[in-house]
């Protein structure tokens, strides 16, 4: 449509100064938020309303999808990575609305021969184009955000299972906090590996790290002290703090078969470790 | 200060927040750390058992103060299949998920008062109370 591609020419045109609107706009509203902005971010902030607004200029006729969805792919890195929150990038994008149709309404002044009916369509297509960016963006933002926090739990898995070696065949693995079914998993995983690779014999676990206990968590536990005694692993809990007990034993959860000591020490000295 | 607070479990991470709830609800009240070791286990026992048999339901930490006697209270409720026979469950050893069945009596033991308003069709409501010595 040649009424699309002046439209498409004016917003090209003033392309620097659109951006530079709604850049002031993005940095203004983070500056109110966190106080200061680096100057690398302010860059990389410039670098990213210019290329939106080059996207939303070209993309006025015809659709460009691809170039979307390399947009999407820097855009939601930056956002995530400079910790923006993303009803902020929302706010941002509501401002972008209005800026460009600001725009849209000084090209109808400059172009008075377009019509009412084109007028609308090309608000259409921008506004089109906008909406196609957000949906995009917030896939992105959510696929990266999902991906942080799977890396978090790995670090978090790795932190989990500390076999520590002692001496000949005994080793002590600590447990430390809260314990829900994911953490028994790998737990369970990794004792049952870790004790392969060092010739574990004797296994301590100290729960002097662990608060609550309740009954599933418990069976968890047994699961893996089973699995480790059928691999030949003899298994001894320590550490048990006195309110844990105290708990476990109002829910009724016994710990009949296994060998229980006071504390870490106790159970080191059976073995023979003891200070000189 | 707010008296009631309330969490909605639907996966795993809702029974650890109705848990730190409890937890400083109850640190907040001058509980001693054993009895609130015995609350929130409490909490997450019941949590547990919205999360595995319900798929959704909610628990809610109230704070008490009845005549001068300071207390904390668990709302436990969900619109899940309901527990056909109460008397059943209340029963040490009793388990429909291959569980340690110490679930619902442990829960009575851990707490002072505590009361159960359960059929098939009509979900679960539990309430457990715990008064400050």
């Amino acid at each position: 449509m040649v009424e699309a591609e002046r439209l498409k020419e004016y917003f090209l045109e003033n392309a620097d100064r659109i951006a530079h609107q709604w850049l002031d706009v993005i940095e203004n509203d983070i500056r109110s938020l966190t106080g200061r902005i680096s100057s690398s971010f302010f860059k990389e902030l410039s670098k990213d309303t210019k290329q939106t607004i080059d996207i939303i200029s070209k993309c006025i006729d015809p659709k460009c999808d691809e170039q979307i969805e390399n947009w999407a792919e820097r855009f939601g890195e930056n956002r995530i990575s400079m910790d923006i929150p993303i009803y902020q990038v929302m706010e941002h994008f509501r401002a972008l609305r209005t800026i460009t149709s600001d725009w849209q309404g000084a090209f109808l002044k400059h172009d008075p021969s377009v019509t009412g009916i084109t007028a609308h369509q090309l608000g259409s297509e921008i506004n089109q184009t906008i909406d196609e960016m957000i949906a995009i963006f917030i896939k992105k933002y959510t696929k990266l955000t999902r991906q942080r926090l799977h890396d978090q739990q790995q670090v978090i898995d790795e932190l989990s299972t500390p076999i520590i070696s002692i001496t000949d065949g005994v080793a002590v693995l600590p447990i430390v906090g809260d314990i829900d079914t994911h953490r028994a998993k790998v737990l369970m995983e990794k004792a049952l590996q870790e004790s392969s690779n060092k010739n574990v014999n004797c296994l301590i676990i100290d729960l002097s790290g662990v608060l609550i206990v309740d009954t599933m968590v418990a069976q968890e536990l047994f699961k893996i002290i089973s699995s480790l005694e059928l691999t030949g692993v003899k298994v001894s809990l320590t550490g048990m703090r006195p309110e844990l007990a105290q708990s476990v034993t109002s829910l009724g959860i016994r710990f009949d078969d296994i060998n229980m000591f006071n504390s870490l020490s106790q159970a080191l000295k059976l073995y023979g470790i003891r200070q000189r | 200060m707010d008296i009631q607070s309330c969490v909605t479990i639907i996966n795993e991470w809702d029974i650890v927040a109705a848990r730190q709830l409890g937890r400083n609800v109850a640190k907040e009240l001058g509980f001693g750390t054993v009895d609130q070791a015995r609350i929130t286990t409490a909490i997450s026992e019941l949590a547990r058992n919205i999360y595995l048999y319900a798929g959704k339901g909610q628990i809610c930490i109230d704070k008490l103060n009845e005549n001068g006697k300071v207390g904390l209270r668990i709302n436990a409720a969900d619109s899940g299949p309901g527990i056909s026979e109460i008397r059943q469950v209340m029963e040490d050893g009793y388990s429909t998920s291959g569980g340690l069945g110490a679930g619902l009596p442990g829960v009575k033991r851990l707490m002072d008062q505590f009361d159960i308003d359960s059929s098939p069709g009509n979900g679960t409501k539990i309430i457990a109370t715990k008064w400050l010595r």
